[in-house]
């Protein structure tokens, strides 16, 4: 247990980024000094002029790969090729680490086309933590965070709260915890409980990344759209969170409704001044 | 095995022929193993592939690509990007009531720009672009020299050990080859022969290629490949600029540096204007009387023949 509390707190210190598009490859670029790191898709990275584009851009800035379609909570295994794309991806850039979400995108080979959420149960757990330790022989001398990931409802037959789920996934895989503040807000916001005393549950020390982005209030439902502003709630959360964790970077999310690349800097330049003040 | 010197005039060619073949050929072969070989270039420095330059750097890598009048034409198109000049039909001339900013403008803008005003003076009707660009690199010539001493130490153009190679290969070629022809030509004038046309006319070609091949290339094969990598990591910033998205000025002047003044949008003709194309059936060479092309700086391999112009992205 202590190895992956000392494995991430000796992780390198990236500091605050953005996710990549490629719409802003040269903003990137042209903006390096301000970005501590970008977080990539491995998923969008398809074909070797990609793979190419994706180390100049490794070259301006730290590269993180951050993977949507592993589906680590498939029971039928990881998909040997989508492992092999990862790892031919890892050796090209150099990440300092990878992260996956706590979750299934595949069932009984089919693709289900979004992350979604998988039963609170310790069979769950189990299933993770068994294509965890896969990817980890896949990704030899990587480290690997695990993210939590916004539930619009809870599965039938859980046998333990959400938060109990990601701590009992993070121990048992063995894996750093790579913490959205926004599925967090969201979780916290729709299911009605308090984040903070969420964030208390958690194995705090594990935490070596963060994600910040804006949702939007649809149906009723919080939705973590990552197409928004961060809002001021999940600023809050960083900002109580920051000074209990070892966390090494953070990620502002933004999919759609692209602004001017100044406004996702300015959010940077807040998470930075946080990061900053909490070291 | 018989002497050459004692072959007779046809046979003696025939042989001078091939001979000289094989020398300048293994003399090319030893100038390509020693442009890829004799680099110095330390990796992970200031100009190296992965490390990108600033925007502040982008008259040096101008100078990279191709020397004092690449440095020119960039600097001439930051300047009318501006509008501190405009370009109307063949002249060059200060805009009616120019606005533009000239304390933003760097040491390098403002001595380009200092030329052209003071030759605007005496003469109010413009300048033709090519005019304005010959002044623009004899004042430019000067200040390129530590630019030109930062990429010789990074390896990126050739420095004095690899002067020295070039000049060996070349004059060793010279030395085999129109040695041998000398002393045949002694020969042949010892034993009375006149009829020598031929082989002096040999000889002045091999002397030619020689000193050719003592010619310096523009860039190493580090500077090249340094080339190749900035115009791979700056496709997003072409993109970006070709999309409609205007530019900075630091940026306008790294795009034009690293591809050629022509990739900015309204800039297209403006090579063409500066450096105008030699009129058909000529010898394409009248272009290049500039200092650019005085001392190796920048007008060797790598642009191809026809002068200085053309080495643009």
């Amino acid at each position: 247990m202590a190895a992956v509390e000392d494995a991430v707190a000796d992780l390198p210190f990236l500091g605050a980024g953005v996710s990549f598009r490629p719409a802003w490859r040269w903003e990137v670029i042209r903006h390096r000094g301000e970005l501590g790191a970008v977080e990539c898709i491995p998923e969008d990275v398809v074909g070797p002029g990609a793979e190419r584009d994706l180390t100049l851009v490794r070259d301006a800035v730290p590269v993180l790969l951050h993977g949507i379609g592993l589906s680590l909570g498939s029971a039928e295994g990881l998909d040997p090729e989508r492992v092999r794309h990862v790892a031919r991806l890892a050796e090209a850039v150099s990440p300092p680490w990878f992260s996956e979400h706590i979750a299934f995108t595949r069932a009984g080979g089919v693709e289900i086309g979004h992350l979604t959420p998988l039963p609170f149960t310790r069979e769950a757990v189990a299933t993770v933590a068994r294509n965890v330790a896969e990817l980890k022989r896949a990704l030899p001398g990587l480290p690997v965070l695990l993210e939590n990931i916004a539930y619009p409802f809870i599965l039938p037959d859980a046998e333990m709260t959400e938060v109990e789920f990601v701590r009992a996934v993070v121990e048992e895989a063995d894996a750093g915890l790579l913490l959205d503040l926004e599925n967090v807000h969201a979780n916290a916001r729709n299911h009605g409980y308090d984040p903070i005393g969420y964030l208390e549950s958690l194995p705090l020390e594990r935490v070596g990344e963060v994600h910040l982005a804006g949702g939007v209030v649809h149906d009723g439902q919080y939705v973590d759209s990552h197409t928004r502003p961060v809002p001021e709630e999940s600023w809050a959360l960083l900002e109580w969170l920051a000074p209990r964790t070892p966390v090494r970077a953070v990620i502002i999310e933004r999919d759609d409704d692209l602004p001017p690349f100044e406004d996702l800097l300015a959010e940077v330049a807040r998470a930075q001044a946080i990061l900053d003040g909490s070291r | 095995m018989t002497n050459p010197l004692d072959l007779r005039g046809p046979e003696f060619l025939s042989f001078y022929l091939l001979y000289g073949i094989a020398v300048f050929l293994l003399a090319g072969l030893a100038r390509l193993i020693w442009h890829r070989t004799s680099e110095t270039a330390p990796l992970g420095t200031r100009w190296s592939p992965g490390t990108y330059p600033a925007e502040g750097d982008a008259y040096t890598l101008a100078y990279l690509r191709g020397g004092t009048r690449e440095v020119a034409v960039t600097v001439l198109g930051r300047l009318m990007a501006e509008g501190f000049f405009l370009l109307e039909g063949e002249t060059l001339r200060q805009p009616q009531s120019p606005s533009a900013d000239r304390s933003r403008l760097s040491a390098i803008e403002q001595a380009a720009l200092d030329s052209i005003s003071s030759a605007l003076e005496s003469h109010p009707l413009g300048l033709a672009p090519p005019q304005a660009l010959s002044r623009v690199e004899s004042a430019l010539e000067p200040r390129m020299a530590e630019a030109r001493r930062d990429l010789e130490t990074s390896g990126l153009m050739p420095g004095d050990d690899q002067r020295r190679g070039y000049r060996r290969i070349g004059l060793g070629a010279i030395l085999l080859v129109t040695g041998l022809g000398l002393a045949k030509l002694a020969v042949a004038l010892a034993r009375g022969r006149s009829n020598v046309q031929i082989l002096i006319v040999l000889m002045i070609v091999a002397t030619f290629l020689g000193l050719k091949l003592m010619q310096l290339p523009a860039r190493t094969a580090a500077g090249t490949r340094y080339l190749k990598w900035l115009r791979e990591s700056h496709q997003g910033l072409v993109q970006m600029v070709s999309s409609g998205r205007r530019p900075g000025y630091g940026e306008l002047v790294l795009v034009a540096a690293i591809f050629g003044v022509e990739m900015l949008p309204g800039f297209t003709t403006l090579r063409q204007a500066l450096i105008p194309p030699p009129p058909p059936g000529g010898d394409g060479g009248s272009s290049c009387s500039s200092s650019s092309c005085s001392s190796g700086s920048g007008c060797g391999g790598g642009c191809g023949g026809g002068g200085c112009g053309g080495c643009g992205g």
